[in-house]
C-alpha cells in the first residue's frame, strides 16, 4: 500500500518550464541513440571472427616435368655416376630424416648441411646442368621430400626430378 | 521588440551535433583488418592439409604464380581430426581431392583424364596457347606433409603420362 503511493522523485511529467527556469538551466543536452550503431559494430565483429580463418602464407616451388616417359624413373639400387642422388630415410619416430648423396660417404642429417653439400658439388663440378634425383624410401614423409627438392632449388640446380625406389 | 527576438533565441534549444566519426573510423577499421587478415575461401585447396615449411623456403607467393593449372591434394583421413603438429596414425593418404571431387589414392589413370580435361578447359578459355607464350600449364602438388611419399608419386606420374611440363609444390614461405 505504502509503496503504490510512494511518490519517485523525477518520474513527475513537466508539461510547462517557466522561460526564467529554462534559461538558468542552459542548452538541453541531447544524447542520439548509439546502440543502433553498436549492434552493426558487433554484427560485423562477429560475423568476420566467425567466417574468417587465419591461414599462413602458402607459396609454390617451381619444378619441371621430363618430356617422355615416367618422372618417377625405375632405377635399380645401384645409382648411375653422372647425377647427383639424394636418397631419403625416414627415421623410426617419423620426425627426422637422413639424406645420403653420392659422393659423400656420411649421412646427412640436416637440411642445411645437404644445402652445403650441393653447392659444395656444384662449385666443383663448375655446372648446375648437372641432374638432381631425389630418391625416397616409399615411408618417407612428403615433408622430407619437400625439403630435399626445397634444398636443390636453392642451390640453383636446373634439373631436379624424383624417383621411385624398387624393392 | 528586439529584445523580445534575442529572449526567443536564446531560449530555444541548441541543435547538438554528435561526433560520429571516430565509431565509423572503428567501424571501417575492423571490416579492413577482417578482409585483409581473412583468405577468401578457394574451392581449390582441400582442408586439412597441412603444407610442409622447407627451411630457407624457396615457395614463391601464390598471387605472382600463373593461372592455369590443375591443383591436386592429397589429403589423409585421419588429418581431419589433428592439429597441423600432430603425428597421423594413417600416415597413408586417404584420398586425392581436385575442386571438391575426390579420387582413390593412386588412381593414377582417373588423374590423367582429369588433367587433360583442365587443360582442355583452359586452352577452350584462352588461358594459355597451343603454342608460344603462355602455353604452360601448371601441375600444383599439394600434399599433407605428414602423408609418405608412396602416395604422393602417384600424382606426379599422372602430370607426367598427362603431358604436363611444369610442375608446383606447395609448401609454406619463408616466415619473415
Amino acid at each position: 500500500m505504502a509503496l503504490s503511493t510512494k511518490k519517485i522523485e523525477g518520474d513527475e511529467t513537466i508539461h510547462y518550464t517557466p522561460l526564467r527556469k529554462r534559461r538558468k538551466a542552459g542548452a538541453v543536452k541531447m544524447q542520439p541513440p548509439l546502440t543502433p550503431m553498436i549492434d552493426v559494430t558487433f554484427q560485423l565483429l562477429l560475423f568476420f571472427i566467425l567466417t574468417c580463418e587465419f591461414r599462413e602464407s602458402e607459396g609454390n616451388i617451381p619444378g619441371t616435368l621430363p618430356a617422355k616417359g615416367n618422372v618417377v624413373q625405375q632405377v635399380d639400387q645401384t645409382p648411375p655416376p653422372d647425377p647427383i642422388q639424394i636418397r631419403l630415410r625416414a627415421s623410426q619416430d617419423r620426425k627426422s630424416a637422413s639424406y645420403e648423396m653420392t659422393g659423400v660417404s656420411v649421412l646427412l642429417g640436416s637440411a642445411k648441411e645437404l644445402l652445403e653439400r650441393l653447392k659444395a658439388r656444384q662449385d666443383q663440378l663448375g655446372t648446375d646442368e648437372v641432374p638432381v634425383v631425389i630418391l625416397p624410401n616409399s615411408d618417407v614423409p612428403w615433408e622430407f621430400v619437400v625439403e630435399a627438392f626445397n634444398q636443390a632449388v636453392a642451390a640453383r640446380y636446373k634439373k631436379i626430378g624424383f624417383a621411385e625406389q624398387i624393392l | 521588440m528586439a529584445r523580445t527576438s534575442a529572449f526567443r533565441k536564446a531560449s530555444q534549444t541548441e541543435a547538438v551535433s554528435f561526433n560520429m566519426t571516430p565509431m565509423i573510423d572503428c567501424t571501417f577499421q575492423l571490416i579492413i583488418f577482417f578482409i585483409l587478415a581473412s583468405q577468401v575461401a578457394n574451392k581449390a585447396y582441400a582442408q586439412h592439409v597441412t603444407v610442409p615449411r622447407p627451411e630457407g623456403s624457396q615457395a614463391v607467393p601464390q598471387q605472382v604464380m600463373p593461372v592455369p593449372k590443375v591443383t591436386i591434394n592429397v589429403v589423409s583421413q585421419d588429418a581431419e581430426n589433428r592439429t597441423p603438429d600432430d603425428p597421423l596414425d594413417d600416415a597413408t593418404a586417404g584420398f586425392y581431392e581436385v575442386n571438391g571431387v575426390r579420387y582413390d589414392v593412386g588412381d593414377v589413370e582417373g588423374l590423367v583424364k582429369l588433367i587433360q580435361e583442365k587443360k582442355a578447359e583452359a586452352l577452350a578459355m584462352k588461358l594459355l596457347t597451343e603454342k608460344g607464350e603462355g602455353s604452360e600449364f601448371y601441375l600444383e602438388v599439394r600434399a599433407d606433409k605428414r602423408i609418405n611419399w608412396e602416395d604422393v608419386a602417384p600424382v606426379i606420374r599422372a602430370g607426367v603420362s598427362a603431358g604436363i611440363r611444369k610442375m608446383n609444390i606447395t609448401a609454406l614461405t619463408e616466415q619473415k
